[in-house]
């Protein structure tokens, strides 16, 4: 055989080779393709959900999807609507505002029992306000939220629930004397009058 | 002057910085080579129990289970997180844009962004595991099952009797 043939041939056999392996690549992975993640990380994006009707979404795409619901249904989905039955009287008691673990709840009802619940479902623990609605009323607060951790530090305080001290807590809900605020000031409070307010024990 | 000698004095300090800290290599699963501060491979916590454990630093670490690409990137990762200070308020908003620029690069490329999330997860890199994981849980928060579905090309593959489940579920949730 004449040798240029033969290396034409090799060099159209070398072209038609490549020429497969660039389609191989280009068809190697024609979508994102989710399976490339193991189960056990699936679960931990699933996890960072942090809301049971995302959850239950989640759980509603695929057969993959659905068999990690057994993992987290009964821990999350479950504590979520069960989480707040260690409060006293559960039913009079609305939420009012959360962030990270800590959750207020105001009680619509008007009295001398009446005010603010801090408390952390996480540890069933609880704690009522010292300042009740009607001291606020009577001193114009509209509303009071949780406070984000930076401004917790500049009131001496932090989030989330201290058991270091017998008597008090640092914990601190801040009371803003103002309409309630847009949800763009509550993320980048302006500067305005706070009254970090100790919360006392209750149990 | 005074900035000229205060220019010479942090380069000094950055070469005693350097040799005070050992080079570490890491082999990808193609048998490339890559050579990183100890610092930046400490993000690691596999391969910082290992350093730890007197393993063979010199020789340095095989991952057999993380490729050329994925590695570069994890490494771009480890570096930023592992050579830079996070003292000051500046420094740490510099390695939060870092992380939003990171991420968001990532989030182009989804198949990349599993990569990168499996080689975090098996290198044990924290801070990366929570940027990708969660950046992954982003893209599904908010949306329907169907929206999931073509957001991660994941086929439709429920039977009848798992539509009857969610049904149910939903009526209870």
């Amino acid at each position: 055989m004449d040798p240029r043939m033969s290396s034409r041939k090799n060099r159209s056999t070398a072209a038609r080779r490549k020429k497969t392996v660039l389609l191989l690549l280009a068809t190697a992975r024609p979508t994102c393709v989710v399976d490339d993640i193991s189960d056990e990380v699936l679960e931990l994006v699933l996890l960072r959900l942090h809301s049971p009707a995302c959850l239950i979404r989640a759980a509603s795409v695929c057969k993959r999807w659905r068999s990690h619901r057994v993992g987290f249904r009964p821990a999350l989905v479950y504590s979520c609507r069960r989480s707040l039955d260690f409060f006293p009287d559960t039913a009079s008691w609305t939420i009012a505002d959360s962030r990270g673990s800590l959750l207020r709840s105001s009680s619509p009802r008007r009295g001398p029992d009446d005010g603010l619940i801090v408390c952390e479902p996480l540890t069933r623990r609880y704690q009522m306000a010292a300042v009740p609605t009607s001291e606020m009323r009577r001193r114009g607060i509209l509303g009071a939220f949780l406070a984000d951790g930076d401004e917790l530090a500049v009131a001496g305080g932090r989030i989330g629930m201290s058991s270091t001290q017998a008597t008090g807590s640092t914990a601190c809900c801040t009371l803003y004397k103002q309409n309630p605020p847009s949800f763009a000031e509550l993320l980048n409070p302006p500067p305005i009058k706070f009254l970090p307010c100790r919360l006392l024990i209750l149990d | 002057m005074a900035t000229g000698s205060g220019a010479a004095a942090a380069a000094a300090d950055a070469e005693e910085k350097e040799s005070g800290s050992r080079m570490i290599t890491l082999t990808s699963n193609e048998g490339k080579a890559f050579v990183v501060t100890e610092a930046s491979a400490r993000q690691s916590a596999t391969i910082r129990s290992m350093v730890d454990d007197g393993g063979c630093v010199d020789k340095g670490f095989p991952l057999p289970n993380v490729d050329s690409k994925t590695l570069a990137r994890v490494i771009q990762y480890c570096d930023e997180h592992g050579n830079k200070e996070a003292h000051t308020v500046d420094e740490r908003a510099a390695l939060a844009k870092f992380d939003k620029d990171f991420i968001a690069e990532l989030d182009a490329d989804k198949a990349f962004l599993y990569d990168v999330t499996m080689a975090a997860n098996y290198l044990h890199i924290q801070g990366l595991f929570a940027l990708t994981t969660q950046c992954i849980a982003d893209t599904i928060k908010g949306k329907t099952p169907e929206e999931i579905r073509t957001a991660f090309g994941i086929e439709y593959d429920l039977t009848a009797q798992d539509e009857e489940e969610i049904k149910e579920e939903d009526t209870h949730a």
